[in-house]
Protein backbone atom coordinates (compact mmCIF):
# COMPACT_ATOMS: atom_id res chain seq x y z
CA UNK A 1 0.00 0.00 0.00
CA UNK A 2 2.94 2.56 0.99
CA UNK A 3 4.68 1.21 -2.73
CA UNK A 4 1.45 2.48 -4.31
CA UNK A 5 1.08 5.52 -2.20
CA UNK A 6 4.57 7.00 -2.86
CA UNK A 7 4.57 6.46 -6.81
CA UNK A 8 0.94 7.75 -6.71
CA UNK A 9 1.93 11.04 -5.28
CA UNK A 10 5.38 11.20 -7.22
CA UNK A 11 3.32 11.37 -9.92
CA UNK A 12 4.92 15.08 -11.84
CA UNK A 13 2.31 17.84 -11.61
CA UNK A 14 -0.57 15.52 -9.62
CA UNK A 15 -3.39 18.18 -8.91
CA UNK A 16 -4.97 16.84 -5.62
CA UNK A 17 -7.18 19.10 -5.74
CA UNK A 18 -8.65 17.84 -9.22
CA UNK A 19 -8.40 14.91 -8.45
CA UNK A 20 -10.41 14.98 -5.10
CA UNK A 21 -13.24 16.97 -7.49
CA UNK A 22 -13.17 13.98 -9.89
CA UNK A 23 -13.79 11.55 -7.07
CA UNK A 24 -17.18 13.61 -5.73
CA UNK A 25 -18.72 13.95 -9.04
CA UNK A 26 -17.92 10.06 -9.50
CA UNK A 27 -19.48 9.60 -6.10
CA UNK A 28 -22.49 11.63 -7.11
CA UNK A 29 -23.42 9.91 -9.90
CA UNK A 30 -24.21 6.97 -8.05
CA UNK A 31 -27.97 6.91 -8.75
CA UNK A 32 -30.47 3.61 -8.29
CA UNK A 33 -33.48 3.04 -6.83
CA UNK A 34 -33.25 -0.37 -5.69
CA UNK A 35 -36.99 -0.64 -4.20
CA UNK A 36 -38.41 -2.88 -7.10
CA UNK A 37 -36.61 -5.42 -5.93
CA UNK A 38 -36.74 -5.97 -2.27
CA UNK A 39 -40.66 -4.74 -3.14
CA UNK A 40 -40.62 -7.72 -5.30
CA UNK A 41 -39.56 -9.89 -2.15
CA UNK A 42 -42.14 -8.14 -0.15
CA UNK A 43 -45.00 -8.53 -2.56
CA UNK A 44 -44.32 -12.42 -3.17
CA UNK A 45 -44.74 -12.75 0.67
CA UNK A 46 -48.09 -11.05 0.84
CA UNK A 47 -48.80 -13.03 -2.47
CA UNK A 48 -49.69 -9.95 -3.96
CA UNK A 49 -52.50 -9.36 -6.51
CA UNK A 50 -53.13 -5.89 -7.33
CA UNK A 51 -52.62 -2.59 -5.85
CA UNK A 52 -55.27 0.13 -6.13
CA UNK A 53 -54.43 3.92 -5.50
CA UNK A 54 -57.08 5.27 -3.30
CA UNK A 55 -57.84 8.98 -2.72
CA UNK A 56 -58.25 11.08 0.43
CA UNK A 57 -61.59 9.52 1.67
CA UNK A 58 -61.93 13.86 2.02
CA UNK A 59 -62.23 13.85 -1.83
CA UNK A 60 -64.62 12.90 -4.70
CA UNK A 61 -63.07 10.01 -6.62
CA UNK A 62 -63.29 12.58 -9.59
CA UNK A 63 -60.74 14.76 -8.31
CA UNK A 64 -60.36 18.06 -9.53
CA UNK A 65 -58.04 20.49 -7.75
CA UNK A 66 -56.96 23.65 -7.85
CA UNK A 67 -52.80 24.10 -8.16
CA UNK A 68 -51.03 24.66 -5.24
CA UNK A 69 -53.67 22.18 -3.40
CA UNK A 70 -51.58 18.88 -1.28
CA UNK A 71 -53.04 15.59 -0.29
CA UNK A 72 -52.24 12.20 0.29
CA UNK A 73 -52.98 9.25 -1.79
CA UNK A 74 -52.78 5.96 -0.38
CA UNK A 75 -53.21 2.02 -1.30
CA UNK A 76 -55.12 -0.91 -1.03
CA UNK A 77 -54.09 -4.29 -2.26
CA UNK A 78 -55.50 -7.63 -2.74
CA UNK A 79 -53.83 -11.03 -2.64
CA UNK A 80 -53.84 -13.85 -4.57
CA UNK A 81 -57.42 -14.99 -2.64
CA UNK A 82 -58.67 -11.61 -3.12
CA UNK A 83 -58.34 -10.54 0.45
CA UNK A 84 -57.56 -7.07 1.50
CA UNK A 85 -53.73 -6.94 2.73
CA UNK A 86 -52.58 -4.82 4.72
CA UNK A 87 -49.82 -2.52 2.82
CA UNK A 88 -48.23 0.73 4.22
CA UNK A 89 -48.53 3.45 1.58
CA UNK A 90 -45.50 5.56 2.66
CA UNK A 91 -41.92 4.61 0.88
CA UNK A 92 -43.03 3.83 -2.41
CA UNK A 93 -42.25 4.40 -6.08
CA UNK A 94 -45.49 6.62 -6.91
CA UNK A 95 -45.38 8.45 -9.87
CA UNK A 96 -47.35 10.77 -11.96
CA UNK A 97 -47.53 10.90 -15.57
CA UNK A 98 -47.32 14.42 -16.23
CA UNK A 99 -44.44 16.62 -13.78
CA UNK A 100 -45.93 19.89 -15.14
CA UNK A 101 -49.17 19.24 -13.79
CA UNK A 102 -48.44 17.82 -10.23
CA UNK A 103 -45.68 16.34 -8.08
CA UNK A 104 -45.92 13.21 -5.74
CA UNK A 105 -42.89 12.05 -3.22
CA UNK A 106 -42.39 8.89 -1.90
CA UNK A 107 -45.24 8.83 0.79
CA UNK A 108 -47.85 8.79 -1.82
CA UNK A 109 -48.01 13.00 -1.19
CA UNK A 110 -49.55 14.81 -4.48
CA UNK A 111 -48.98 18.53 -5.28
CA UNK A 112 -50.92 20.21 -7.73
CA UNK A 113 -48.72 22.60 -9.78
CA UNK A 114 -50.21 23.85 -13.03
CA UNK A 115 -53.40 23.06 -15.14
CA UNK A 116 -53.72 19.79 -16.81
CA UNK A 117 -54.45 16.49 -16.27
CA UNK A 118 -52.12 13.92 -14.72
CA UNK A 119 -52.69 10.27 -14.03
CA UNK A 120 -50.89 9.07 -10.18
CA UNK A 121 -49.90 5.18 -10.47
CA UNK A 122 -48.18 3.20 -7.95
CA UNK A 123 -46.09 -0.20 -8.05
CA UNK A 124 -45.11 -2.82 -5.65
CA UNK A 125 -42.04 -4.42 -7.18
CA UNK A 126 -43.41 -5.97 -10.47
CA UNK A 127 -47.28 -5.11 -9.39
CA UNK A 128 -48.71 -1.89 -10.82
CA UNK A 129 -51.87 -0.15 -10.21
CA UNK A 130 -54.47 1.38 -12.33
CA UNK A 131 -53.75 5.05 -13.24
CA UNK A 132 -55.91 7.31 -11.17
CA UNK A 133 -56.61 10.63 -12.86
CA UNK A 134 -56.44 13.78 -10.98
CA UNK A 135 -57.67 17.23 -13.15
CA UNK A 136 -55.78 20.71 -12.11
CA UNK A 137 -58.27 23.46 -12.60
CA UNK A 138 -57.53 27.03 -11.79
CA UNK A 139 -61.56 27.45 -10.02
CA UNK A 140 -63.30 29.08 -7.24
CA UNK A 141 -65.92 27.89 -5.38
CA UNK A 142 -69.34 29.17 -6.68
CA UNK A 143 -72.29 27.76 -4.51
CA UNK A 144 -72.79 24.71 -2.34
CA UNK A 145 -74.61 22.50 -4.82
CA UNK A 146 -75.50 19.62 -2.33
CA UNK A 147 -75.60 17.61 1.01
CA UNK A 148 -75.33 13.88 0.26
CA UNK A 149 -74.82 10.31 2.34
CA UNK A 150 -71.95 8.48 2.23
CA UNK A 151 -73.87 5.41 1.95
CA UNK A 152 -75.89 6.99 -0.73
CA UNK A 153 -78.68 3.75 0.08
CA UNK A 154 -79.61 5.84 3.37
CA UNK A 155 -79.43 9.14 1.84
CA UNK A 156 -82.54 11.02 2.97
CA UNK A 157 -83.53 9.03 6.09
CA UNK A 158 -82.25 9.01 9.11
CA UNK A 159 -83.11 5.92 12.18
CA UNK A 160 -83.46 7.50 15.57
CA UNK A 161 -79.81 7.62 17.22
CA UNK A 162 -78.33 5.88 14.53
CA UNK A 163 -75.79 8.26 12.79
CA UNK A 164 -75.12 8.89 9.30
CA UNK A 165 -72.27 10.48 7.39
CA UNK A 166 -73.23 13.44 5.31
CA UNK A 167 -71.13 15.74 3.39
CA UNK A 168 -71.27 19.22 1.51
CA UNK A 169 -69.92 19.26 -2.16
CA UNK A 170 -70.11 22.78 -3.66
CA UNK A 171 -69.39 23.84 -7.70
CA UNK A 172 -66.71 25.13 -8.20
CA UNK A 173 -66.17 27.78 -11.88
CA UNK A 174 -63.58 29.33 -13.71
CA UNK A 175 -62.65 33.15 -12.15
CA UNK A 176 -63.82 34.47 -15.23
CA UNK A 177 -66.32 32.48 -15.33
CA UNK A 178 -65.71 30.50 -18.96
CA UNK A 179 -65.32 26.72 -19.41
CA UNK A 180 -67.46 24.37 -17.63
CA UNK A 181 -67.45 23.96 -13.76
CA UNK A 182 -66.58 21.47 -11.63
CA UNK A 183 -68.07 19.75 -8.56
CA UNK A 184 -65.81 19.01 -5.32
CA UNK A 185 -66.36 17.73 -1.58
CA UNK A 186 -66.17 20.62 0.65
CA UNK A 187 -64.16 18.82 3.78
CA UNK A 188 -64.27 22.54 5.87
CA UNK A 189 -67.82 22.98 5.54
CA UNK A 190 -69.43 24.24 8.70
CA UNK A 191 -72.21 21.95 10.04
CA UNK A 192 -75.26 23.19 12.03
CA UNK A 193 -79.00 22.51 12.27
CA UNK A 194 -81.95 24.57 11.86
CA UNK A 195 -83.94 22.35 14.71
CA UNK A 196 -81.62 20.74 17.89
CA UNK A 197 -84.85 19.47 19.85
CA UNK A 198 -84.50 16.78 16.61
CA UNK A 199 -81.17 15.88 15.66
CA UNK A 200 -77.75 17.19 15.86
CA UNK A 201 -74.23 17.21 13.76
CA UNK A 202 -70.76 16.42 14.95
CA UNK A 203 -68.10 18.33 13.72
CA UNK A 204 -66.76 16.64 9.98
CA UNK A 205 -64.38 14.17 10.23
CA UNK A 206 -62.21 13.22 6.73
CA UNK A 207 -64.68 15.52 5.74
CA UNK A 208 -67.72 13.62 6.97
CA UNK A 209 -70.02 15.14 9.21
CA UNK A 210 -71.98 12.46 11.43
CA UNK A 211 -75.44 14.22 11.64
CA UNK A 212 -78.08 12.13 14.35
CA UNK A 213 -81.17 12.45 15.00
CA UNK A 214 -83.58 11.80 18.21
CA UNK A 215 -87.06 12.78 17.28
CA UNK A 216 -89.36 11.52 14.84
CA UNK A 217 -89.40 14.81 13.08
CA UNK A 218 -87.41 16.17 9.27
CA UNK A 219 -84.18 17.22 11.01
CA UNK A 220 -82.65 20.28 8.89
CA UNK A 221 -79.09 20.36 8.43
CA UNK A 222 -77.03 23.12 7.03
CA UNK A 223 -73.68 23.23 5.63
CA UNK A 224 -71.60 26.74 5.15
CA UNK A 225 -67.78 27.85 3.60
CA UNK A 226 -67.61 31.01 4.76
CA UNK A 227 -68.96 33.77 2.55
CA UNK A 228 -71.10 31.29 0.17
CA UNK A 229 -74.53 31.27 0.59
CA UNK A 230 -75.48 28.41 2.74
CA UNK A 231 -77.78 25.30 1.97
CA UNK A 232 -79.52 23.65 4.47
CA UNK A 233 -81.41 19.96 3.81
CA UNK A 234 -84.00 18.31 5.33
CA UNK A 235 -83.34 14.88 6.22
CA UNK A 236 -86.72 12.49 7.57
CA UNK A 237 -86.08 10.72 10.88
CA UNK A 238 -87.70 7.38 10.84
CA UNK A 239 -90.41 5.66 13.41
CA UNK A 240 -88.18 2.58 14.06
CA UNK A 241 -86.71 2.86 17.23
CA UNK A 242 -88.64 0.21 19.52
CA UNK A 243 -87.10 0.04 22.97
CA UNK A 244 -83.76 1.33 24.77
CA UNK A 245 -81.69 -1.23 26.54
CA UNK A 246 -79.43 -0.79 29.16
CA UNK A 247 -76.87 -3.49 30.36
CA UNK A 248 -75.15 -4.75 32.04
CA UNK A 249 -78.81 -6.41 33.41
CA UNK A 250 -77.57 -5.64 36.95
CA UNK A 251 -75.47 -2.85 37.20
CA UNK A 252 -73.71 -3.23 40.39
CA UNK A 253 -69.91 -1.52 40.77
CA UNK A 254 -67.80 -0.50 43.62
CA UNK A 255 -65.84 2.45 44.81
CA UNK A 256 -62.87 3.11 43.33
CA UNK A 257 -63.64 1.43 39.97
CA UNK A 258 -66.09 2.37 37.21
CA UNK A 259 -68.86 0.69 35.22
CA UNK A 260 -69.17 0.82 31.73
CA UNK A 261 -72.78 1.02 30.55
CA UNK A 262 -74.66 0.13 27.17
CA UNK A 263 -77.66 1.39 25.62
CA UNK A 264 -78.87 -1.51 23.05
CA UNK A 265 -81.85 -0.69 21.41
CA UNK A 266 -84.35 -2.77 18.83
CA UNK A 267 -85.06 -1.16 15.90
CA UNK A 268 -88.57 -2.55 13.89
CA UNK A 269 -88.53 -1.76 9.74
CA UNK A 270 -91.28 -3.42 8.04
CA UNK A 271 -91.89 -6.14 10.84
CA UNK A 272 -88.46 -7.41 11.21
CA UNK A 273 -86.88 -6.35 14.06
CA UNK A 274 -82.59 -5.68 15.20
CA UNK A 275 -81.45 -6.31 18.46
CA UNK A 276 -78.78 -5.41 20.66
CA UNK A 277 -77.93 -2.17 18.07
CA UNK A 278 -75.01 -0.49 20.04
CA UNK A 279 -76.43 3.06 20.46
CA UNK A 280 -74.15 4.34 23.59
CA UNK A 281 -72.32 6.89 21.89
CA UNK A 282 -75.46 8.13 20.22
CA UNK A 283 -77.82 9.00 23.34
CA UNK A 284 -77.99 11.37 25.98
CA UNK A 285 -76.85 9.92 29.41
CA UNK A 286 -78.03 11.16 32.78
CA UNK A 287 -78.28 10.41 36.74
CA UNK A 288 -80.88 10.71 38.72
CA UNK A 289 -79.27 12.81 40.98
CA UNK A 290 -75.95 13.61 39.27
CA UNK A 291 -73.07 13.88 41.76
CA UNK A 292 -74.89 12.47 44.34
CA UNK A 293 -73.65 8.84 44.72
CA UNK A 294 -72.40 8.76 40.73
CA UNK A 295 -71.67 10.22 37.79
CA UNK A 296 -72.40 9.05 34.12
CA UNK A 297 -70.52 10.28 31.31
CA UNK A 298 -72.05 11.75 28.32
CA UNK A 299 -69.36 13.56 26.37
CA UNK A 300 -67.21 11.65 23.13
CA UNK A 301 -65.22 8.87 24.72
CA UNK A 302 -66.90 8.48 28.27
CA UNK A 303 -70.47 7.98 27.29
CA UNK A 304 -72.47 5.86 29.88
CA UNK A 305 -69.35 5.29 31.95
CA UNK A 306 -70.42 5.51 35.27
CA UNK A 307 -68.16 6.54 37.96
CA UNK A 308 -69.38 5.92 41.86
CA UNK A 309 -69.20 8.27 44.47
CA UNK A 310 -70.73 6.75 47.62
CA UNK A 311 -72.29 3.71 48.11
CA UNK A 312 -76.08 3.21 47.40
CA UNK A 313 -78.14 2.88 44.81
CA UNK A 314 -79.10 5.71 41.82
CA UNK A 315 -81.04 5.44 38.92
CA UNK A 316 -78.83 6.38 35.93
CA UNK A 317 -81.15 6.93 31.66
CA UNK A 318 -80.15 6.52 28.56
CA UNK A 319 -82.55 8.49 26.22
CA UNK A 320 -83.03 9.44 22.53
CA UNK A 321 -85.29 12.16 21.94
CA UNK A 322 -88.43 11.57 23.53
CA UNK A 323 -87.49 7.53 24.15
CA UNK A 324 -85.81 7.09 27.39
CA UNK A 325 -84.66 3.95 29.39
CA UNK A 326 -83.99 3.65 33.30
CA UNK A 327 -81.15 1.09 35.19
CA UNK A 328 -80.45 1.24 38.77
CA UNK A 329 -76.99 1.19 39.29
CA UNK A 330 -75.65 -0.31 42.91
CA UNK A 331 -72.57 1.36 44.39
CA UNK A 332 -70.61 -1.47 46.66
CA UNK A 333 -68.07 -0.45 49.30
CA UNK A 334 -64.31 -1.64 47.87
CA UNK A 335 -63.93 -5.16 47.15
CA UNK A 336 -60.97 -7.42 45.87
CA UNK A 337 -62.58 -9.10 43.07
CA UNK A 338 -60.46 -10.03 40.24
CA UNK A 339 -61.26 -10.25 36.71
CA UNK A 340 -59.29 -13.54 36.44
CA UNK A 341 -61.07 -15.43 39.05
CA UNK A 342 -64.53 -14.85 41.29
CA UNK A 343 -65.66 -16.61 44.12
CA UNK A 344 -69.48 -17.19 43.30
CA UNK A 345 -71.18 -15.82 46.68
CA UNK A 346 -74.58 -15.33 47.40
CA UNK A 347 -75.00 -12.08 45.77
CA UNK A 348 -75.11 -11.10 41.76
CA UNK A 349 -71.98 -9.94 40.08
CA UNK A 350 -71.26 -8.26 37.28
CA UNK A 351 -68.19 -8.23 35.02
CA UNK A 352 -66.79 -6.20 32.26
CA UNK A 353 -64.44 -8.02 29.79
CA UNK A 354 -62.60 -6.40 27.06
CA UNK A 355 -63.79 -9.02 23.34
CA UNK A 356 -60.30 -8.59 22.52
CA UNK A 357 -58.07 -11.94 23.46
CA UNK A 358 -59.51 -12.46 26.68
CA UNK A 359 -60.24 -15.92 27.96
CA UNK A 360 -61.50 -16.15 31.13
CA UNK A 361 -62.40 -19.04 33.91
CA UNK A 362 -64.65 -18.97 36.45
CA UNK A 363 -64.29 -20.65 39.60
CA UNK A 364 -66.57 -21.31 41.99
CA UNK A 365 -63.84 -20.87 44.88
CA UNK A 366 -62.81 -24.57 45.19
CA UNK A 367 -59.10 -25.22 44.14
CA UNK A 368 -57.64 -25.79 41.15
CA UNK A 369 -55.56 -29.38 40.82
CA UNK A 370 -52.44 -29.89 38.82
CA UNK A 371 -53.73 -29.81 35.83
CA UNK A 372 -55.13 -26.59 36.23
CA UNK A 373 -58.61 -28.23 36.36
CA UNK A 374 -61.28 -27.19 38.31
CA UNK A 375 -61.99 -30.07 41.50
CA UNK A 376 -64.93 -29.56 42.29
CA UNK A 377 -67.88 -30.44 40.31
CA UNK A 378 -69.26 -26.94 39.97
CA UNK A 379 -71.02 -26.79 36.13
CA UNK A 380 -71.00 -23.47 34.03
CA UNK A 381 -73.69 -22.94 31.68
CA UNK A 382 -75.07 -19.67 29.92
CA UNK A 383 -79.33 -19.11 30.78
CA UNK A 384 -80.83 -17.39 28.24
CA UNK A 385 -79.76 -16.00 24.77
CA UNK A 386 -76.37 -15.88 24.14
CA UNK A 387 -76.89 -14.13 20.70
CA UNK A 388 -73.02 -15.04 20.51
CA UNK A 389 -71.89 -12.55 22.62
CA UNK A 390 -69.43 -15.05 24.39
CA UNK A 391 -69.05 -19.05 24.27
CA UNK A 392 -68.75 -21.20 27.99
CA UNK A 393 -67.17 -24.69 28.71
CA UNK A 394 -69.06 -26.58 31.42
CA UNK A 395 -65.53 -26.02 33.83
CA UNK A 396 -66.16 -22.40 33.08
CA UNK A 397 -63.82 -20.83 30.64
CA UNK A 398 -65.36 -17.65 28.93
CA UNK A 399 -64.17 -16.64 25.35
CA UNK A 400 -65.66 -13.25 24.27
CA UNK A 401 -67.22 -13.16 20.95
CA UNK A 402 -68.52 -10.29 20.44
CA UNK A 403 -70.19 -6.76 22.56
CA UNK A 404 -73.04 -7.73 24.87
CA UNK A 405 -74.56 -9.57 27.94
CA UNK A 406 -74.63 -13.06 29.05
CA UNK A 407 -75.60 -14.62 31.69
CA UNK A 408 -73.59 -17.42 33.26
CA UNK A 409 -74.94 -19.72 35.64
CA UNK A 410 -72.75 -21.81 37.86
CA UNK A 411 -74.17 -25.15 39.95
CA UNK A 412 -73.11 -26.92 42.64
CA UNK A 413 -74.72 -29.23 44.95
CA UNK A 414 -78.19 -28.22 43.44
CA UNK A 415 -77.49 -24.36 44.04
CA UNK A 416 -77.13 -21.93 41.64
CA UNK A 417 -75.58 -18.36 41.40
CA UNK A 418 -76.13 -16.33 38.48
CA UNK A 419 -73.37 -13.97 36.96
CA UNK A 420 -74.05 -11.00 34.25
CA UNK A 421 -70.97 -10.72 31.81
CA UNK A 422 -70.30 -7.30 30.42
CA UNK A 423 -68.33 -7.72 26.94
CA UNK A 424 -67.19 -4.63 25.25
CA UNK A 425 -65.26 -3.93 22.43
CA UNK B 1 -21.27 15.09 -18.08
CA UNK B 2 -20.60 14.14 -15.24
CA UNK B 3 -18.78 11.39 -16.12
CA UNK B 4 -16.92 12.87 -18.83
CA UNK B 5 -16.06 16.07 -16.59
CA UNK B 6 -14.87 13.49 -13.93
CA UNK B 7 -12.10 11.94 -16.51
CA UNK B 8 -11.30 15.00 -18.17
CA UNK B 9 -9.77 16.11 -14.15
CA UNK B 10 -8.21 12.91 -14.00
CA UNK B 11 -6.20 13.15 -17.26
CA UNK B 12 -5.52 16.86 -15.91
CA UNK B 13 -4.89 15.92 -12.94
CA UNK B 14 -2.03 12.91 -14.02
CA UNK B 15 -0.48 15.13 -16.77
CA UNK B 16 -0.13 12.73 -19.70
CA UNK B 17 3.07 11.67 -20.88
CA UNK B 18 4.96 10.02 -24.00
CA UNK B 19 5.36 6.98 -23.92
CA UNK B 20 1.36 5.69 -23.68
CA UNK B 21 1.80 1.44 -23.38
CA UNK B 22 -1.59 0.01 -23.93
CA UNK B 23 -3.56 -3.38 -22.76
CA UNK B 24 -5.87 -5.48 -22.89
CA UNK B 25 -7.86 -7.91 -20.31
CA UNK B 26 -10.35 -10.82 -20.35
CA UNK B 27 -11.77 -12.28 -17.69
CA UNK B 28 -14.12 -14.26 -15.72
CA UNK B 29 -15.77 -14.42 -12.56
CA UNK B 30 -18.68 -15.02 -10.01
CA UNK B 31 -20.81 -12.11 -8.84
CA UNK B 32 -22.60 -11.98 -6.13
CA UNK B 33 -25.66 -9.54 -5.13
CA UNK B 34 -27.70 -9.23 -1.98
CA UNK B 35 -31.11 -7.75 -0.82
CA UNK B 36 -33.42 -8.46 1.14
CA UNK B 37 -31.68 -10.94 3.17
CA UNK B 38 -31.36 -12.89 -0.41
CA UNK B 39 -27.76 -13.94 -1.89
CA UNK B 40 -27.82 -14.16 -5.83
CA UNK B 41 -24.72 -15.70 -7.20
CA UNK B 42 -24.17 -15.69 -11.21
CA UNK B 43 -20.95 -15.70 -13.40
CA UNK B 44 -19.91 -13.03 -15.83
CA UNK B 45 -17.19 -12.31 -17.80
CA UNK B 46 -15.21 -9.24 -18.54
CA UNK B 47 -13.65 -7.37 -20.68
CA UNK B 48 -11.43 -4.39 -20.74
CA UNK B 49 -9.02 -2.27 -22.29
CA UNK B 50 -6.75 0.85 -22.03
CA UNK B 51 -3.19 2.79 -21.43
CA UNK B 52 -0.95 3.50 -19.00
CA UNK B 53 -0.79 7.35 -19.62
CA UNK B 54 2.12 7.51 -17.03
CA UNK B 55 3.78 4.85 -15.12
CA UNK B 56 1.13 2.60 -13.41
CA UNK B 57 -1.23 4.75 -13.71
CA UNK B 58 -3.96 3.96 -16.40
CA UNK B 59 -7.55 4.62 -17.68
CA UNK B 60 -9.41 1.76 -19.00
CA UNK B 61 -12.88 1.19 -20.72
CA UNK B 62 -14.17 -2.48 -19.40
CA UNK B 63 -17.97 -4.26 -20.04
CA UNK B 64 -19.45 -7.13 -18.60
CA UNK B 65 -21.55 -10.01 -19.96
CA UNK B 66 -23.69 -12.01 -17.91
CA UNK B 67 -22.78 -16.06 -18.08
CA UNK B 68 -25.66 -17.16 -15.48
CA UNK B 69 -27.96 -15.75 -13.45
CA UNK B 70 -28.58 -16.20 -9.42
CA UNK B 71 -31.33 -18.63 -8.70
CA UNK B 72 -32.60 -18.67 -5.37
CA UNK B 73 -36.04 -21.24 -6.06
CA UNK B 74 -38.32 -18.28 -6.08
CA UNK B 75 -35.96 -15.69 -7.69
CA UNK B 76 -33.75 -14.99 -10.07
CA UNK B 77 -31.48 -12.17 -10.30
CA UNK B 78 -28.73 -11.22 -12.63
CA UNK B 79 -26.17 -8.53 -13.90
CA UNK B 80 -27.47 -8.48 -17.54
CA UNK B 81 -24.85 -5.82 -18.54
CA UNK B 82 -22.27 -3.47 -17.28
CA UNK B 83 -19.63 -1.36 -18.73
CA UNK B 84 -17.89 2.07 -17.51
CA UNK B 85 -14.54 3.51 -17.10
CA UNK B 86 -12.15 3.29 -14.51
CA UNK B 87 -8.30 4.65 -14.00
CA UNK B 88 -5.99 1.88 -12.44
CA UNK B 89 -3.31 2.70 -9.98
CA UNK B 90 -0.88 -0.16 -9.62
CA UNK B 91 2.39 -0.71 -7.61
CA UNK B 92 6.03 -1.17 -8.92
CA UNK B 93 6.43 -4.86 -10.31
CA UNK B 94 8.02 -6.59 -7.62
CA UNK B 95 9.55 -10.42 -8.58
CA UNK B 96 6.97 -10.18 -11.65
CA UNK B 97 3.90 -9.27 -9.11
CA UNK B 98 1.71 -6.22 -9.16
CA UNK B 99 -1.13 -4.99 -6.43
CA UNK B 100 -3.38 -2.66 -7.88
CA UNK B 101 -6.45 -0.85 -7.41
CA UNK B 102 -9.44 0.06 -9.84
CA UNK B 103 -11.93 3.72 -9.18
CA UNK B 104 -14.20 4.55 -11.87
CA UNK B 105 -17.90 5.06 -13.00
CA UNK B 106 -20.28 1.77 -13.72
CA UNK B 107 -23.43 1.41 -15.79
CA UNK B 108 -25.07 -2.03 -14.81
CA UNK B 109 -28.22 -3.58 -15.01
CA UNK B 110 -30.24 -5.88 -13.02
CA UNK B 111 -32.94 -8.31 -13.97
CA UNK B 112 -35.07 -10.02 -11.72
CA UNK B 113 -37.53 -12.89 -12.14
CA UNK B 114 -40.01 -14.19 -10.68
CA UNK B 115 -42.21 -17.55 -11.59
CA UNK B 116 -45.47 -17.58 -9.34
CA UNK B 117 -49.30 -17.71 -9.17
CA UNK B 118 -49.43 -15.04 -10.84
CA UNK B 119 -46.95 -16.39 -14.04
CA UNK B 120 -43.81 -14.67 -14.58
CA UNK B 121 -42.84 -10.93 -13.39
CA UNK B 122 -39.81 -9.50 -13.91
CA UNK B 123 -37.98 -6.26 -12.81
CA UNK B 124 -35.40 -5.05 -14.90
CA UNK B 125 -33.44 -1.54 -13.87
CA UNK B 126 -30.12 0.19 -14.92
CA UNK B 127 -28.28 1.82 -12.10
CA UNK B 128 -25.10 4.20 -12.07
CA UNK B 129 -22.34 4.12 -9.62
CA UNK B 130 -18.71 3.62 -9.06
CA UNK B 131 -16.33 0.65 -9.44
CA UNK B 132 -13.99 -0.38 -7.35
CA UNK B 133 -11.26 -3.41 -7.56
CA UNK B 134 -8.55 -4.23 -5.82
CA UNK B 135 -6.13 -6.92 -6.91
CA UNK B 136 -2.95 -9.07 -7.37
CA UNK B 137 -1.36 -9.21 -10.94
CA UNK B 138 1.42 -11.74 -11.65
CA UNK B 139 3.50 -11.26 -14.88
CA UNK B 140 3.69 -15.27 -16.54
CA UNK B 141 7.22 -15.89 -18.02
CA UNK B 142 5.71 -18.01 -20.89
CA UNK B 143 5.08 -15.11 -23.06
CA UNK B 144 6.13 -11.67 -22.51
CA UNK B 145 3.56 -8.78 -21.44
CA UNK B 146 1.32 -12.06 -20.38
CA UNK B 147 -0.09 -11.13 -17.17
CA UNK B 148 -2.50 -13.50 -14.95
CA UNK B 149 -4.58 -11.34 -12.09
CA UNK B 150 -6.88 -12.04 -9.33
CA UNK B 151 -9.31 -9.00 -8.90
CA UNK B 152 -11.94 -8.41 -5.89
CA UNK B 153 -14.60 -5.74 -7.16
CA UNK B 154 -17.55 -3.75 -5.66
CA UNK B 155 -20.12 -1.64 -8.13
CA UNK B 156 -21.53 0.55 -5.39
CA UNK B 157 -24.77 2.86 -6.22
CA UNK B 158 -26.20 3.57 -2.95
CA UNK B 159 -29.53 1.37 -3.98
CA UNK B 160 -30.10 -0.95 -1.59
CA UNK B 161 -28.60 -3.59 -3.19
CA UNK B 162 -25.03 -5.13 -2.83
CA UNK B 163 -23.14 -6.12 -5.71
CA UNK B 164 -19.39 -7.62 -5.97
CA UNK B 165 -17.70 -10.20 -7.43
CA UNK B 166 -14.34 -12.06 -7.74
CA UNK B 167 -12.38 -13.13 -10.77
CA UNK B 168 -9.27 -14.28 -12.45
CA UNK B 169 -8.03 -13.15 -15.91
CA UNK B 170 -5.33 -12.33 -18.35
CA UNK B 171 -4.32 -9.45 -19.81
CA UNK B 172 -1.72 -8.60 -22.27
CA UNK B 173 0.40 -5.42 -22.27
CA UNK B 174 2.10 -4.05 -25.55
CA UNK B 175 5.64 -3.30 -25.09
Amino acid sequence: MNIIKSKFYSVSGFNALSFGIASGLLLSSCSGDGRAFTEAVEANNLQLKTLTVVQPAKLLPDLVVNPGDQFSFTLDATNVSDTKVTLPSGNRRWNVDNSAVASIDDGGNLSALSKGVAYVSVAVGAVGSQRFKVEVREEVLQTIDSIVAKDIEVDGVLERCLPQQYRAIGRFVAVDGSGTSSLRALPAAQWSVGNKEVGSVAKPVDGFASVTGVNVEPLVVIATVDEIAPLSRSIAVSDTLREIEIEPRNAAVTLGNTLPLLALATYEVDGVERNGIDITESVNWFAEEENSLLTVGNTVFNKGIVTPIATGNESVTASCGNLASQKTVIVGASDTTSESSISIRSVILSLTINRLGVQLQLSSGTSFDEDNEIESDTTWSFIGDTNNVATITTSGFITPLAPGTVTVQAVNDGRATDIDILVTQ
Amino acid sequence: MRLIVSLLLVLLSTQTQAGIQFYGEARLGAAGARHSDLDFYSGFGSFSAGAFIVDNIGIEGFIDTPLSAGDNGIFELGITQASGVAVRLQSPEQRGLQAYVLVGYVEYQLEQKESGVFGPRFIRQTFDGIRFSVGLNQHLTVMRGLIFGVEYRNYYADSGIAVDGVSVGLRYEMP
